[in-house]
């Protein structure tokens, strides 16, 4: 096998949000088309949790390009935390008005309502919204309240769930989706499915039943980690490759390769 | 940047750290296994000693019981023992034989002196069953009287002080010292009527050819004259006189001082129709003896009773 093929089946495993890196699952596919049919409904707020590495920002982001082109929809991957700040963002990409000056909530809110409704609600995805403040998180919600903006928040198990759940502020959610860590036969489709779209089918092959049960087992099948672990993992077959090739002279993924991937990504504590 | 050398080294340390568990539990396990064995071997040698110790405590009465029917028969090694105390003498000697206690202790010496005299001599243990076999089928009485040749012991015949009365038991306790002592005894009157012989023999049929080739064989090789007298008697029993007069011959030739073997050759003379010789050699013996057996033979044999 060519070092190029270790080399682009670790570039596979990069842990970035591209929506074109977006691995179609039976189980993820049916969700977001729940998703979808939610949006659809005259709803004030989504939201979207679960753990770290669950796929939540893939989510969002793959939501936000396939509606890009049909209705008003903004992004936010990361938090703005100023308050001025964020309704000033928010004026701009919702209604491109531009404020040089403050602009406080009570000045939003008049703006969202002397807005006249178009054919469709715009959109807003927060993600890592578990970052935001109680008082914003309120503020949002009042915005939510007018029915002229819709909030779809993605937000970690934390805290700040629980804030969600409270009561007056439950019964503003009208959906809620949790997404979870993949089971080891997806993890097998999501890992065979990523190399296989990159060209590395003989790497792709490599990986049997036993070695996806035990990156599971590593990974507790959390997409995040597990991208992480295959990127060490093709980082150490570079280096063999290179330096030792009878090392990796087997036609499966070594174990041992895979523990010490698992040593160095912090998944295996030696 | 990826360190490999250092990651191997890591992951060599995590399988050791996987493998402690399987260690520690190997070692508990091994370290039971080694306590139980030593435990149960420790409870094997306590058990072990504990027996020991019993058998150690135990082991005096065993000796006095060894040592009880040895003294039933023989007075002597009872007699032997001056150190022992009057108490334990009572408890080894049987009730019959508490004369022998009182016996002097040049008595018990002239007896020892008279044991070391005599080499080996058979069993007349073996003679008295044969004898009440025979007797058993005639459905008659023998009294047979074996006097010791010893004078000393003669002595004690006049004395009456040392007479034993025995039932021999057969079966019982065939040991070589009593071989060696029973000839020696003073006085055995055998009682062969059947109820004794039931009680305290066991039978042994054996064909009478084969005791008296067995009996030869030995005489040949110790020339015991008791050995002899039991081959003529045989011999007087199967009718064959003449054979019984050689061994008769034999016996008074290597001891003159037996008067059964004086008695046997008498008979065999009178059997042969040499009556005279019989009377004459009779005479002569009971001159020299003073046998009242023997007269009391020569008195049959010259009224016509013995034929």
């Amino acid at each position: 096998m060519k070092p190029s093929v270790y080399k682009n089946s670790r570039d596979v495993f990069l842990d970035v949000v591209n929506v074109n890196d977006y691995i179609q699952l039976e189980r993820i596919s049916n969700i977001y088309q729940s998703f979808k049919d939610s949006i659809e409904k005259p709803f004030k707020m989504i939201l979207l949790y679960g753990k770290p590495g669950t796929g939540k920002s893939m989510f969002l982001s793959k939501l936000y390009h396939s509606l890009q082109y049909s209705q008003k929809i903004c992004l936010y991957k990361t938090p703005i935390l100023d308050e001025s700040e964020f309704f000033k963002t928010l004026a701009q990409d919702l209604y491109n008005l531009k404020y040089n000056n403050e602009l406080n909530f009570t000045q939003f809110m008049k703006v969202v309502e002397n807005r006249e409704l178009g054919t469709a609600i715009p959109l807003i995805l927060l993600d890592e919204a578990q970052l935001y403040s109680i008082a914003m998180m309120e503020k949002i919600r009042l915005l939510s309240d007018t029915r002229k903006v819709k909030f779809i928040i993605a937000l970690h198990k934390t805290e700040k769930e629980d804030i969600v759940a409270k009561e007056h502020f439950k019964s503003r959610i009208w959906e809620s989706i949790q997404l979870e860590n993949a089971p080891a036969s997806e993890l097998r489709i999501y890992i065979q499915k990523k190399l296989m779209r990159a060209n590395c089918i003989d790497t792709a092959d490599m990986f049997t039943k036993k070695s996806i049960n035990l990156i599971h087992k590593l990974t507790d099948g959390n997409y995040r980690n597990t991208n992480k672990l295959l990127y060490t993992l093709f980082d150490i077959y570079m280096y063999y490759k290179d330096s030792n090739p009878s090392k990796i002279k087997g036609s499966e993924i070594s174990t041992k390769i895979i523990e010490m991937s698992a040593i160095h990504t912090g998944l295996i504590n030696a | 940047m990826l360190n490999v050398h250092d990651l191997e080294i890591r992951h060599k340390k995590y399988k050791l750290k996987l493998l402690i568990p399987y260690f520690v539990i190997s070692a508990v396990l091994m370290v039971m296994l080694v306590s139980m064995i030593f435990f149960l071997s420790y409870n094997f040698e306590y058990k072990i000693a504990l027996e020991n110790e019993k058998q150690l405590q135990n082991q005096p009465t065993v000796m006095q019981e060894v040592v009880k029917p040895i003294a039933k028969n023989e007075n002597i090694t009872v007699v032997k023992d001056e150190n022992l105390t009057s108490l334990e003498e009572v408890q080894l000697q049987p009730a019959a034989t508490k004369e022998n206690i009182q016996t002097s202790p040049m008595q018990t010496e002239e007896k020892i002196e008279e044991q070391e005299k005599v080499i080996l001599s058979p069993s007349l243990n073996f003679i008295n069953n044969i004898k009440s076999q025979a007797a058993k089928k005639e459905n008659s009485v023998i009294h047979e009287e074996i006097k010791k040749p010893a004078p000393q012991m003669r002595k004690k015949e006049d004395t009456s002080a040392f007479k034993i009365e025995e039932v021999k038991q057969t079966a019982v306790q065939p040991q070589k010292n009593q071989e060696e002592i029973i000839p020696l005894k003073v006085e055995e009157v055998l009682t062969t009527t059947p109820k004794i012989e039931n009680k305290n023999s066991i039978k042994i049929e054996r064909k009478n050819d084969d005791d008296i080739r067995d009996v030869l064989n030995r005489f040949n090789i110790n020339h015991n004259p008791a050995l002899s007298l039991f081959v003529a008697k045989k011999y007087y029993q199967m009718d064959e006189y003449e054979q019984a007069y050689n061994y008769a011959l034999i016996t008074n030739g290597i001891n003159n001082n037996i008067e059964e073997s004086w008695i046997i050759f008498s008979k065999s003379l009178v059997k042969m129709n040499k009556k005279d010789e019989a009377v004459e050699m009779l005479k002569k013996y009971i001159a020299h003896s003073h046998s009242s057996q023997a007269k009391q033979l020569l008195e049959e044999i010259q009224t016509g009773k013995f034929k």
